[in-house]
């Protein structure tokens, strides 16, 4: 199928280059908002098996890799919290295992854990936001809301996480 | 140090462990035995990992098993063919049996020294699927058994080998005839090979799409007096597709008419009087139009 676009024909991108493109980013998300590497690994490749399954559709969209991350920014945070809920139950019977994320110091993995606690739309506005280094649109776009809502949810959550960090926010750029 | 600073600090590392990591080292082995609960679902996601790899390049070679001379394979025009041999190749056709062994394969380079040295092969038998199986899904998960310690291998992606020697992999078919190589490797570097072929009965081709229409929303009031408050929206789309209204407080949905034209009157009865916020219109495809509603009705 072929797609006209101010006069320019493009060529939906194959399935193969997208994958190899975004796979190991989109597990970077996961692996942020869920808190576990080998949990992240397995959502970035739900997301990615999803994407295959429709890619007909889905490789016609403008950022296909948008859509990815959506499901998995999603999927993460949900995992994430039932993650927590379970380990909350685990701890009353003195039987909680701490997850360390490997190959993280104690300081980054305390301010992904501060991420994490955010209310899910802030935790992943943050996540988009210095993982990706996307700017508002795309976050909006991923998020799915409107660009002053993204905004919204960026600002509250660095608020947020430089109070619970102790630190000041900066200059947000 | 500001939060941006260790923000991006963070984001750097933890991009960096992502990139460093091995990630196809998920398709190492589970413990042997039965696969309980949990555990299943693990072996689940992994080998569906496998499917999408294997999109890349895979093993799978596509042969025309109609043709008279089925031991020599056609190269696909999607997937780079790996190395069969054509003896691999015979066997497999020729044997009732759902698994071929090839005898093992010296690895070049290796020089015979006076220590006693491990030249048996490793056994490798392929348990599932059977040799020329039909099947109507794309992806197969391939069974079989190995020596306990070797790895067995599709192309250059592992299978899961279990402590007992059992391996598993799945693997994405073409439409019609495929031929899937594995090979095991022990310790010594002992070399087997095995092929099976399967038939993948793609599914018949979806009915013709409907012509596209772009997505396109508007409203027509963006407040309303009346109780309960509404909005009217309307615009195109995909015939036959959905459209849903979406807000805080309240929403609406309705199905685009054969024309290409929808319309949908959505009412916001939870909406605080005087606040305005923010309604999205969406259609399936992820394309969306956001308004502003007030509502004007008096408390």
């Amino acid at each position: 199928m072929q797609r006209a676009d101010r006069g320019i024909v493009t060529l939906p991108e194959r399935f193969e280059s997208f994958y190899q493109r975004e796979f190991r980013c989109v597990v970077g998300l996961a692996y942020a908002l869920s808190g576990s590497r080998w949990a992240a690994e397995d959502l970035a490749q739900e997301a990615f098996i999803a994407a295959h399954r429709k890619w007909d559709r889905i490789g016609e969209y403008d950022s296909p890799g948008a859509w990815v991350r959506r499901v998995v920014a999603n999927m993460a945070v949900s995992l994430y919290r039932k993650r927590v809920s379970e380990a909350r139950a685990m701890a009353r019977v003195a039987m909680q295992r701490q997850e360390v994320l490997p190959g993280l110091d104690p300081e980054d993995d305390e301010f992904w854990a501060e991420v994490r606690a955010l209310p899910k739309r802030q935790a992943q506005a943050i996540a988009l936001h210095y993982l990706e280094d996307r700017p508002i649109a795309e976050v909006a776009d991923i998020l799915d809301c409107s660009p002053s809502t993204a905004k919204v949810h960026l600002h509250k959550g660095r608020v947020r996480l430089a109070e619970r960090l102790k630190t000041r926010p900066g200059d947000g750029t | 140090m500001t939060l941006d600073d260790r923000g991006r600090r963070a984001a750097q590392n933890l991009r960096q462990a992502v990139d460093e990591a091995p990630l196809l080292l998920m398709e190492q082995g589970i413990p042997g035995g039965r696969i309980p609960g949990r555990q299943s679902r693990l072996l689940s996601f992994a080998g569906a990992f496998a499917a999408v790899v294997l999109l890349v390049g895979v093993t799978l070679v596509q042969v025309d098993l109609f043709s008279p001379d089925r031991g020599t394979p056609t190269t696909s025009d999607t997937f780079p063919v790996n190395t069969v041999t054509t003896e691999a190749v015979t066997s497999t056709t020729e044997a009732p049996a759902t698994t071929v062994t090839v005898p093992p394969t010296q690895p070049p380079g290796t020089t015979p020294t006076t220590e006693a040295r491990d030249d048996v092969p490793p056994a490798l038998t392929i348990t599932y699927p059977e040799n020329g199986a039909e099947v109507n899904e794309e992806s197969l998960r391939f069974e079989g058994t190995t020596e306990p310690g070797a790895v067995v291998a599709a192309g250059p992606y592992a299978a899961k080998v279990s402590d007992d020697g059992r391996w598993s992999i799945v693997l994405l078919l073409n439409p019609g005839g495929n031929l899937a190589s594995f090979t095991s490797t022990d310790a010594a570097g002992n070399v087997t090979e095995a092929s099976v072929s399967v038939t993948y009965s793609a599914p018949a081709p979806p009915k013709e799409e409907p012509p596209e229409v772009a997505f396109t929303a508007h409203n027509k009031w963006g407040s309303c007096s009346e109780s309960p408050p509404y909005d009217e929206y309307y615009g195109t789309g995909k015939p036959g597709t959905r459209v849903n209204i979406v807000s805080a407080y309240g929403s609406g949905s309705t199905t685009v008419a054969g024309s290409g034209e929808w319309y949908v009157k959505a009412f916001f009865a939870e909406a605080p009087p005087g606040k305005t916020f923010e309604v999205k219109a969406k259609d399936e495809f992820g394309n969306k139009v956001y308004f502003e509603f007030t509502s004007l009705v008096e408390k």
